[in-house]
């Protein structure tokens, strides 16, 4: 026999070219994103009903008035004009000015977007982990604590943020009053305060619930698919324990679709915090939202709308990256 | 060969649907021995047993399907009486597992000294760098040295055959006794194929290890094992040497196997075949369970269960051939 045995060299010897090539045509995606984003706000408010003049001034402004504002923010310039000056605007990170609130919109902004950011970041870790923990056992076990797990991701996916928000409230802060209900006062808090967190725990509990529920059930079935292959049977006839197994061979394997709904669930968290925010009256972006909303504040409105659509952009950019990278260690060595 | 040598001893190896809707176990009152440095081979049709029996040994068998009897000894253990963790530990550690596809047997994600070194040291613990030197010897043993040398690679960067030199590394990290290979070869070609036999022939002499070699094809098994069992619709039929087997199978299946083998008979006869399916487990058949498909069956075949006999006579069949001069 062939003592030498045939070489490696037969390994693919793929280089560094077509790994900047992905990555290139990636960011290339985002970017084109980002523009179709920012041109979509522009066509929004844009399109406001009887123009942003009347959103200012009231319905019931003299077209006199109208006229004279409209000329005062450029509003009479053709559409092209308006366009590029929008660009203008948001590439030097002007975001308007709210009438409301009588502050650049840009300066109000930052204290909420701190807070919603600290607010998701603590969710989505909670909401991994257990998704990740509730994942692998439930692709374990097809009885017993499979189906159990597999009822209660119904249940969490399914029961609606205002009522779970609701019962948390009563039950730990009207009831044991081992956590304050809300009222975080406004502006940015900082991460060494004990009360951030104390005002942080019920909501992040609340927005976390419902992302595990939904992520641990698809991740589950990623799974479950793996634990039929053949390299779990052939790592328990190596004598390897249920834990070393699950988390070291079967994560591996089934952890890249799971990075790709994380960068999807940005959105949801943001969407999931106008309710969540409202319910524990926590200042962040989902709470600005909100009261901007009521008070027909158009500018912190767009703003919002805006920064979160570049959030998302951003997220799934990220969870493309990772990916990649997780795919380079095995593929472009 | 006496009983304490043994690799391996089965003896009276019922298996069945937990369930108890099969009408028949689909693997009955298997007994079979294998002594160190020797190689039995398991021939048989798909659906006969034989990798349900190897997944019986490492006690890992497919959910619904339970051990109904018979007891199972590896390297003088009795494993059936042994607790899941005690079982774990034996596993890879005093017997290694090769599957048929070394593609999907190899984790995919981690490299395959990586592999090693994890089972290795899962076992034995130790350091990692004293685990690293033992992989790369192993690598080097199997004929991969090339890629002992260089750094670590994933399966799917190694061709089909360097990928089952791996997986029988793999399963040898552990220096076991007994080494089950279930159709080893039948996912690469033929030049491969007789590569990986004859590694594994040589590992059985310098090792001294004991191999179950499972396989459908009776060419191999004559060619490479020292003794032959041939089940037929979980049970065994005919066990001997090799050679001699080949020459004279006594079984009438063990025959009709023999002459079903290509190439076409010089003399014009068609190659033969067997009439007819294996029964299923939901088919009960009183008697011989070759019965319904044997050419030379009589009245009694369809009433009395033909048994193995002591060792010495391993036919199960009420009028077998003549043995071998």
């Amino acid at each position: 026999m062939n003592r030498s045995g045939p070489s490696p060299q037969r390994a693919r010897q793929t280089g560094a070219r077509p790994l900047a090539a992905a990555l290139l045509k990636r960011l290339g995606s985002s970017c084109l994103s980002l523009v179709l984003l920012v041109t979509l706000v522009f066509f929004l408010i844009y399109a406001t009903p009887g123009g942003p003049a009347y959103s200012i001034l009231g319905v019931h402004a003299s077209p006199a008035a109208v006229a004279a504002l409209n000329r005062q923010m450029g509003l009479d310039h053709p559409i092209w004009r308006q366009y590029l000056t929008w660009w203008d605007h948001v590439l030097q990170g002007d975001l308007g000015y709210s009438f409301t609130q009588h502050a650049p919109v840009a300066s109000l902004i930052g204290s909420y977007l701190h807070n919603t950011l600290l607010l998701d970041a603590v969710a989505a870790t909670a909401a991994i982990a257990l998704a990740i923990v509730l994942g692998l056992l439930q692709g374990a076990r097809s009885r017993g604590l499979g189906r159990a797990i597999g009822a209660w991701q119904i249940v969490g996916y399914s029961l609606p943020t205002f009522f779970v928000g609701t019962v948390l409230i009563l039950v730990f802060a009207a009831d044991l009053s081992w956590l304050p209900p809300g009222g975080l006062g406004e502006g940015a808090h900082s991460v060494w305060s004990a009360s951030l967190w104390r005002h942080l725990a019920l909501p992040a509990v609340t927005l976390a619930l419902p992302l595990a529920a939904g992520l641990s059930r698809y991740f589950g079935h990623q799974v479950r698919d793996e634990y039929r292959k053949d390299y779990v049977r052939a790592a328990r006839a190596r004598g390897l324990g249920p834990v070393r197994i699950a988390f070291r061979h079967v994560l591996r394997n089934a952890v890249r679709p799971l990075v790709t709904l994380i960068g999807m669930m940005i959105p949801v968290l943001f969407v999931g915090g106008v309710l969540t925010e409202s319910v524990f009256d926590y200042p962040g972006l989902g709470w600005l939202l909100w009261r901007s909303a009521l008070e027909q504040d158009y500018p912190t409105l767009t703003a919002i709308v805006l920064l979160i659509g570049i959030l998302t952009i951003l997220g799934n950019l990220a969870a493309d990256l990772i990916n990649t990278l997780l795919d380079v260690r095995v593929r472009y060595d | 060969m006496t009983a304490g040598e043994a690799a391996l001893a089965v003896s009276g190896l019922t298996l069945g649907l937990a369930s108890g809707h099969a009408r028949q176990p689909l693997v009955e009152d298997l007994s079979f021995r294998i002594g160190r440095g020797e190689m039995l081979a398991f021939v048989g049709e798909s659906g006969s047993g034989k990798s349900l029996t190897a997944a019986a040994i490492f006690g890992l068998l497919p959910p619904g399907i339970r051990r109904m009897a018979g007891a199972i000894r590896v390297g003088g253990t009795e494993l059936t009486a042994l607790p899941e963790r005690a079982l774990r530990a034996r596993r890879g550690r005093d017997m290694g597992l090769v599957f048929q596809n070394p593609l999907t047997a190899l984790s995919p994600s981690l490299g395959v000294q990586a592999q090693i070194v994890e089972t290795y040291r899962v076992h034995k613990g130790g350091t990692r760098e004293a685990a690293r030197g033992r992989a790369r010897a192993l690598l080097t043993e199997v004929g991969l040295s090339a890629l002992a040398a260089g750094p670590d690679r994933y399966p799917h960067q190694l061709s089909g055959g360097m990928r089952q030199r791996v997986m029988i590394a793999l399963a040898l990290a552990c220096d076991p006794g007994l080494l089950i290979a279930d159709e080893p070869t039948t996912a690469l070609d033929t030049l491969i194929q007789v590569q990986i036999m004859d590694l594994l022939t040589r590992l059985q002499r310098e090792r001294g290890l004991a191999v179950l070699f499972i396989t459908h094809d009776l060419r191999l098994a004559a060619r490479y094992a020292d003794r032959i069992l041939v089940l037929y619709a979980g049970r065994a039929v005919e066990e001997g040497d090799a050679a001699s087997f080949f020459i004279a199978p006594r079984h009438p299946y063990s025959r009709a196997l023999r002459d079903a083998i290509p190439p076409v008979p010089a003399d014009g006869r068609r190659l033969a075949e067997i009439p007819g399916q294996p029964p299923g487990p939901q088919t009960r058949i009183e008697g011989c369970r070759f019965a319904p498909r044997c050419p030379d069956v009589r009245d009694d075949c369809r009433r009395v269960v033909p048994t193995m006999g002591p060792l010495g006579v391993r036919v199960a069949c009420l009028h077998p051939g003549a043995p071998a001069p």
